[in-house]
């Protein structure tokens, strides 16, 4: 293939950018990374949806000013990063689920005249969402910005998906954009399927009222009331009613998740995540002819290889959560040891999105891209799994905080098994299920004595359930899974500047898993799963996009810390 | 024509055997029951090891690096590391020290000769600084995975003499006015390649051997 050098640089030069998703993990990496190194960029309109006190450009300016992503740009701009960002980049208030995007028809209008290219990495990264949710953040969204660049004078629409809407298809996946993208079944139609979809959570909405729902609330409020009988003594009424409400509640959200995986499961997708991706890439390969539009597809998006620094990591779905259960007592893995981990950094995906939009805006584009590492750089899970034991070992063997942590857990290796293992996840719970029903079946005397074992016995249940839970949604990813993503289409337009290239040869895999990756998870996600708070920037000169100019250090850090921890309430 | 200074790491500048290193190796593989057949084969290689070792060091080190044999390139690299800056590090005989900073004020090339493996020796190096070259083994990986084997030249027996000849012609250096600082019998053809040789802590074989030669014999070992 002819492969043309592009400039990166000169490609962005003075053209106007549309960045959905622009709080995310990618948007956050891809945005500061833009500012940084693409600085005759012309403008950054970042939409960003207002929260509940804060408006959309305070949202903003907090991000800017607490996320360890920017802290590169502080340093480097230090007083002059309001003026640096007030230049390039407006913060939109809008919804990207909304008609017009939510803007104003004023704002809309214009950008409609300016839009050189629109990016899109919003979206809902949960493996199994709520399926309404899911099809308003994946779906929705893509088909409202679809319909407003379709009114744009010459925006080029660079759509960020996910390498897995290959669904269970195993083997080569390669970087065709299928007008029919059903991974295993044919007979499959994007519409239909997403109004099917819509009218299946329609009726498990209503069928909050029916007599079977009712009947099944009336049962927990019975088992409820025999288990405490003194609960709601105050107001039984108020308290019947509030039960009431909650249990429907969470009856309706496990009845759409279920939902969700069902129809993924049919139509041969891993999950709702992957499922409703796809939905939106069918309907966008199918609805967008008369826009120039390409589809990125990044794999499992990681810790950061170099920038903003090594390790810096906010994703919680990705292998975050395997990460961190290898770092128990938890043994048994349920994974074969040769199925490809297609991991990529995320800030080689921002590169990578960058080189794309370049060719998008100057024509030169392909229909999909994958941005992944399996075709280019194997890294298996059996590797995987071993790094990250590796990775616990180091830092168990010199942070340990008891003795137990430094000499036992920190040689506690996981081991590879298959899913029907003896000792399974599955099998544990059921061998404590069992337990706990064989003591409610002891005479009274000994059953009041064993209080402390009951309970003991109902906390591993729910641990096992919780780790079992997880087990599943990645089985599909770690067990049951050969797909190689061809990654090539990138290479048809080399970027100019060396600082934009996508190199996954560049990784090597030991060192980016073991020095980076893993101390960045523990430094970034872990703290999280254990319920610690997230670790902060505090800048010197804090950003006000206002008028360019920033706030005295200790008005802006005082405002910004209140305005913070309300967002985050 | 230059001079250089052959030196055997395994007791003049090390306390600990490779022995030592392999146990370390086999003692923190993957789970608990690959830990205890490694260190199962470890006991049963040492004493082979040490008898051998007086004559056959290659078939030695043969026998004893078969312990690794499928454990993941990671896993060695990882504790190599851990193996050197918890144990080696502290290993590192003084006198050994002295003599290698000596040489390299005399302005000798200094080349050191070990039975380790690169993984292990490589950072001792780095940390030692005064070093031109090196010689150790290093084991065959396929795929990321030890096959057990060692790729040849395999050192630490009677053809190290074969190989120090071998780097004296091609570095152009002089081995009449060169010298050699080793421990262990095999090391014997070694030292009388050179025109100055020493056995530092030497065993009983080199020991005798040295005695028999009137060669220098060092001890600084405690």
């Amino acid at each position: 293939m002819y492969s043309a050098e592009i400039s990166i640089k000169k490609s962005f030069a003075g053209r106007h950018v549309f960045l959905a998703g622009g709080t995310g993990f990618l948007g956050k990496v891809w945005l500061a990374m833009a500012l940084e190194r693409l600085e005759g960029i012309g403008r950054i309109y970042v939409l960003v949806r207002p929260g509940a006190q804060l408006s959309s450009q305070q949202r903003f300016e907090n991000l800017i000013n607490t996320s360890p992503v920017f802290k590169r740009l502080h340093e480097r701009f230090g007083p002059q990063l309001s003026r640096h960002i007030s230049q390039r980049v407006e913060v939109l208030e809008g919804d990207l689920a909304e008609p017009n995007l939510g803007l104003s028809q004023n704002t809309a209008n214009r950008l409609q005249r300016n839009l050189d290219l629109a990016i899109n990495c919003a979206g809902q990264v949960d493996f199994n969402p709520d399926i309404r949710k899911a099809l308003a953040s994946n779906v929705d969204t893509t088909m409202q910005l679809l319909r407003f660049l379709q009114r744009c004078d010459r925006a080029s629409f660079l759509h960020v998906s996910t390498c897995y809407v290959a669904g269970n298809r195993q083997g080569r996946i390669d970087e065709v954009l299928n007008s029919n993208p059903l991974p295993l079944q044919q007979g499959f139609d994007p519409e239909l399927e997403l109004a099917n979809a819509r009218a299946a959570s329609r009726e498990i909405s209503q069928s909050q009222d029916s007599a079977e729902v009712q009947e099944k609330l009336s049962a927990a409020l019975e088992k409820l009331v025999e288990r405490r009988p003194n609960n709601g003594n105050g107001d039984r009424s108020r308290f019947i009613k509030s039960y009431s409400r909650r249990w429907l509640r969470e009856y309706l959200r496990r009845e759409m998740i279920e939902e969700g995986k069902r129809r993924a499961n049919r139509w041969g997708w891993q999950n709702t995540y992957t499922y409703s991706k796809g939905i939106a890439e069918a309907l966008l390969s199918g609805q967008a002819r008369d826009i120039r539009y390409t589809i990125v597809r990044p794999s499992i998006i990681e810790s950061s290889f170099d920038y903003p620094f090594p390790g810096w990591n906010q994703g919680f779905n990705a292998s975050a959560p395997l990460a961190y259960l290898l770092g128990t007592w938890f043994h048994l893995l349920p994974a074969k040891r040769d199925v490809p981990f297609d991991v990529v950094p995320v800030d080689m995906v921002c590169r990578a999105l960058s080189v794309i939009g370049a060719a998008l805006m100057l024509n030169r584009h392909a229909p999909v891209y994958h941005i992944g590492t399996s075709d280019r750089n194997r890294f298996t899970l059996g590797r995987a799994c071993e790094l990250t034991d590796l990775g616990h070992r180091r830092y168990l063997r010199e942070k340990g905080k008891t003795t137990l942590e430094r000499v036992l857990l920190s040689r506690w290796d996981a081991k590879l098994v298959d899913a029907d293992h003896l000792f399974s996840t599955r099998n544990l719970r059921r061998a404590v299920v069992e337990m706990s029903d064989l003591i409610e079946d002891f005479p009274r005397l000994i059953r009041k004595r064993s209080v402390r074992l009951t309970h003991r016995l109902n906390k591993a249940e729910k641990q096992l359930r919780e780790i079992q839970d997880l087990l599943e949604v990645y089985q599909p990813f770690i067990h049951d899974n050969f797909q190689i993503f061809c990654c090539r289409a990138i290479d048809s337009h080399p970027p100019l500047e060396p600082e934009f290239r996508f190199a996954p040869e560049l990784i090597d895999w030991r060192k980016y898993w073991i020095e980076v990756h893993m101390p960045g998870l523990r430094r970034w996600v872990f703290p999280q799963f254990e319920g610690r708070s997230r670790e902060l920037f505090h800048s010197d000169h804090p950003v006000s996009l206002t008028n360019g100019e920033e706030l005295s250090p200790a008005v802006g850090n005082q405002k910004q810390r209140v305005l913070f921890a309300r967002a985050e309430n | 024509m230059g001079t250089a200074v052959f030196i055997r790491v395994e007791g003049v500048l090390l306390r600990q055997s490779v022995l030592a290193a392999a146990a370390y190796f086999a003692a923190n593989g993957r789970g608990f029951r690959e830990r205890l057949t490694r260190l199962g084969q470890i006991a049963i290689t040492a004493p082979i090891y040490g008898l051998l070792g007086q004559n056959d060091r290659t078939l030695a080190n043969r026998l004893l690096y078969v312990s690794l044999r499928n454990m993941d390139e990671d896993r060695i690299l990882e504790l190599a590391d851990e193996y050197y800056n918890d144990i080696l590090k502290e290993a590192l005989l003084e006198g050994g020290k002295d003599l290698l900073k000596q040489r390299r004020r005399e302005g000798h090339r200094i080349v050191l000769i070990s039975d380790g493996l690169a993984q292990v020796v490589v950072p001792l190096i780095q940390q030692l600084r005064e070093v031109d070259d090196y010689i150790c083994n290093c084991l065959e990986f396929r795929d990321g995975v030890a096959t057990g084997r060692l790729l040849e030249p395999i050192v630490g027996g009677y053809d190290t003499a074969c190989w120090a000849e071998r780097y004296a012609r091609q570095h152009d250096l002089d081995l009449s006015h060169s010298f050699a600082y080793a421990t262990h019998g095999p090391d014997l053809l070694l030292l009388a390649a050179v025109g100055n040789p020493c056995a530092v802590n030497p065993d009983f074989t080199l020991r005798r051997a040295a005695r028999q030669a009137e060669w220098p014999i060092m001890d600084y070992h405690v």
